[in-house]
């Protein structure tokens, strides 16, 4: 057991934890960063490796040892969900993500004010907590910046400045400047996709994306090799903070990384933290005392700790004096619609899966929702059927209607098919709901022997129901325009959560409504900040990744430029 | 049908690397007795003769090529039970005895000892909702995942051989760099053939290592 003392405490040194611990330091302040797995090395990985990688997952966390457990609603009894998405290691999910590096639009902002003031109150579900952010667009632009440029983001602009331009995204917000690097190469789906949409009247363009389409600050650039979501880059191109901001903290002398660190609690006195205790493998109890606590795992671990380190003053749980912690929690719903072709091949399992080009004509507001029975929508992409396209994925690739799981019908099917399908995924939107939340499971415990978190979530509500049926009509009419043999739907989730878990600690302008301010400042005690989409309102279709990355910049010039100078409320 | 790679085709992509690779050196390499077949490392022979005769209805052999057991998928599963699989090691021994248990109440024969159509209409029984033994609910599932890993996954974990589920679907290899022309081409590329732990940039990796924590 061992008390050491710092400036700043970081528990997670992931895609927000490894920014913010990189700025502090080069700032000069002393920080500490607690990782619960290892650091790896882009030599450690063998790219090509899809059983080991894809298939059992080394990246990401054991489900064994760190369970996450759902039910539909509160009568069941939860289960530990089945594999886990996030990253457990050094750099989190940003080793393994498949780099999809999207700005929010400036209505994303404002989603709940838009919406009534274009379809009226009515059109919001009334159980819904649908949120304006804090912030607005413009706030947050100078971080988009400043992520896509030290990062290395790779991509065309739509709008530089309010002039939209054909074959980026003309429905992005407005941006002061080009991405720092092109597009990738565009590969034969993408292609046929192209051409199908922008004749049916849409805007396709190259989804940006954190992997570099040329050489960028020192790192190769992109060798195509396509095995890339699920898998760490043996390239360095994906710009993971493993080989981003985490290099930048080493070279300060003011940044430590400790890995296999456990956080088990978040101490502290009246309204004031005073830094986190954990466990180490040797089985040793330890403690981090700090003047600025900060976390940044990933959603579930946020909620968790802040319930485990309940007090007198916070018996709900640490700065939870809103009753809003672990409540709006959202996912992505993946609508997918499956194409295959009968004179040429897709080859889908070509390039990285971030690659392959989307539309954004039915995302967000970019579309009259008048006469339909739902608000908000998808972003829809071509691509592989699941993340990656490689041999191991033919599992992913649900067969049509009347062929079977199985057997010599199912390997039919598998032979012809595999070079010759691509897959549609509208990546809709999740409205906010109370009752979409995580809390403390009673029956299920960690390997450490902490309750799990426990997700109570099902999405198959009316407006989202209406949103994910009319998404997957117009992935079938563009299917039918790309000149597909045979078009078909892949079943939809039985309620489960889908991709990109968001919320459970929200900010808000209102202390009584939220958990953190914009500057992912927990309203009750002024030292402990909270990184991360656990503070999204709302989500939009796009992947959260570069918004976490723009607010942890924001958090962390906030924290050098004027908390660090007179500490107390930021807001 | 029509679609498969004629054998032509498949001569004609793999003819500039050779024919099907041989298994690397570096991998493991199943156990065989003097008859040259598999002995298994996790489960009974009478177990593992069920599991073979499993994975070769699942993804079965036919006019067209082999299928998931001449791949070793069984062998990879076997293995697999021993180190990375382990959990699932139980399941495997349960569920494979009620099969055999179900074969002989309904034939009086062991299950491998049945015809394919026979073995698919207990396979179809028990994947059904309604299985009729807990130890065969989501049974066919199971097996169906590792069956699919042992029969497309590297060859360096014992399935994949002579990388059988990749001819088999077409897959034209791994390769550590991809050319534009590649990329937008919409017939097929040149094939590779080799597992990753033979590429040079790989080759001092161990897949089954752990990464350590500290």
């Amino acid at each position: 057991m061992a008390t050491t003392r710092t400036d700043v405490v970081i528990v997670g040194a992931g895609g927000a934890g490894g920014i913010i611990a990189a700025e502090l330091a080069k700032a000069g302040m002393q920080v500490v960063a607690l990782e619960r797995g290892p650091r790896l090395n882009t030599s450690d990985f063998a790219g090509q490796d899809e059983l080991r990688f894809f298939q059992r997952q080394d990246t990401r966390p054991d489900v064994k040892r760190q369970p996450v457990t759902w039910r539909r609603n509160a009568s069941e009894r939860a289960t530990p969900l089945g594999s886990l998405a996030y990253g457990n290691q050094a750099g989190g999910g940003t080793v393994h993500y498949g780099a999809v590096s999207w700005r929010m639009h400036e209505d994303d902002f404002q989603a709940r004010t838009n919406t009534i003031e274009r379809y009226g109150a009515d059109a919001i579900p009334s159980d819904s907590s649908l949120a304006d952010w804090p912030l607005r667009y413009a706030d947050l632009e100078p971080f988009y910046d400043q992520a896509e440029y030290e990062l290395g983001v790779s991509g065309k602009a739509g709008n530089l400045r309010g002039t939209r331009i054909d074959g980026g995204n003309v429905f992005e917000a407005p941006r002061e400047r080009e991405y720092p690097l092109p597009p990738l190469l565009v590969e034969q789906p993408s292609l046929v996709f192209d051409e199908a949409a922008r004749d049916m009247g849409y805007h396709p363009f190259s989804t940006p994306r954190a992997i570099l389409s040329q050489p960028y600050n020192g790192r190769a650039g992109c060798s195509y090799c396509g095995f890339c979501q699920g898998f760490g880059c043996h390239m360095g191109a994906k710009s993971s903070i493993l080989v981003t901001k985490l290099p930048e903290a080493d070279a300060t002398g003011n940044f430590e990384l400790v890995t296999g660190a456990m956080v088990h609690r978040v101490n502290s006195d009246g309204d004031r933290a005073t830094g986190v205790s954990y466990w180490l493998p040797d089985g040793s109890d330890n403690t981090v005392e700090a003047d600025l606590v900060i976390l940044a795992p990933f959603i579930y671990d946020n909620t968790r700790l802040l319930l485990l380190s309940q007090t007198p003053q916070f018996p709900n749980g640490l700065a939870n004096s809103s009753g809003h912690l672990g409540k709006h929690v959202m996912t992505h719903l993946m609508a997918r619609l499956l194409v295959k072709f009968d004179d040429r091949r897709m080859n889908a399992y070509m390039g990285p899966s971030a690659q392959k080009h989307s539309i954004d004509d039915f995302n967000a507001d970019n579309f009259d929702h008048s006469g339909h029975d739902f608000i908000r929508g998808s972003q829809i992409s071509i691509g592989t059927h699941n993340l990656q396209g490689g041999p191991i994925s033919v599992s992913t690739i649900n067969p049509p209607p009347g062929v079977p799981r199985w057997g010599a019908e199912y390997r039919d099917f598998i032979a012809d098919a595999f070079t010759r399908y691509a897959s549609m995924v509208a990546q809709t939107e999740n409205l906010a709901y109370a009752d979409q939340a995580i809390d403390l499971d009673p029956n299920v415990k960690d390997a450490w022997g902490l309750p799990a978190p426990r997700m109570t979530y099902d999405w198959r509500r009316p407006n989202e129901r209406a949103r994910v049926e009319f998404m997957l009509q117009r992935m079938e009419e563009i299917g039918e325009a790309m000149g597909a043999s045979q078009v078909w739907r892949a079943p939809l989730s039985p309620g489960r959560p889908g991709a990109h878990h968001e919320g459970g600690t929200r900010m808000g302008s209102d202390p009584a409504e939220s958990v953190v301010n914009r500057y992912g400042q927990t309203w009750d005690i002024s030292n402990l900040f909270v990184v991360g989409s656990s503070t999204f309102p709302t989500m939009s279709g796009f992947n959260p990744t570069l918004t976490i990355q723009a607010l942890a910049y924001m958090t962390a010039d906030a924290i050098v430029n004027r908390y660090r100078g007179s500490p107390g409320p930021l807001v | 049908m029509g679609r498969r790679l004629s054998r032509r085709e498949l001569l004609k992509n793999t003819a500039a690397v050779g024919a099907a690779g041989a298994v690397p050196a570096a991998a493991w390499s199943p156990l065989v007795n003097a008859q040259g077949a598999d002995v298994p490392a996790s489960l009974t022979a009478d177990a593992f003769q069920t599991l073979e005769a499993v994975v070769a209805r699942l993804i079965p052999a036919d006019a067209n090529g082999p299928g998931a057991l001449e791949a070793g998928a069984a062998s990879y599963i076997d293995r697999a039970l021993g180190n990375a699989l382990a959990d699932a090691l139980a399941r495997y021994r349960a569920g494979l005895a009620a099969l055999d248990a179900l074969a002989v109440e309904r034939t009086g024969r062991a299950f491998a000892a049945l015809d394919a159509a026979m073995q698919d209409t207990l396979l179809h029984e028990i994947d059904a909702d309604s299985a009729p033994n807990a130890a065969l609910t989501g049974f066919v599932a199971v097996v169906l995942g590792h069956t699919i890993e042992g029969t497309f996954g590297d060859p360096r974990y014992g399935g994949n051989r002579d990388f059988i589920g990749w001819n088999l679907i077409g897959y034209p290899g791994l390769r550590l760099a991809v050319a534009a022309s590649d990329q937008r081409m919409s017939d097929l590329p040149q094939w590779t053939r080799s597992s990753a732990y033979e590429l040079a940039m790989f080759e001092s990796l161990d897949p089954e290592s752990e990464f350590d924590d500290d």
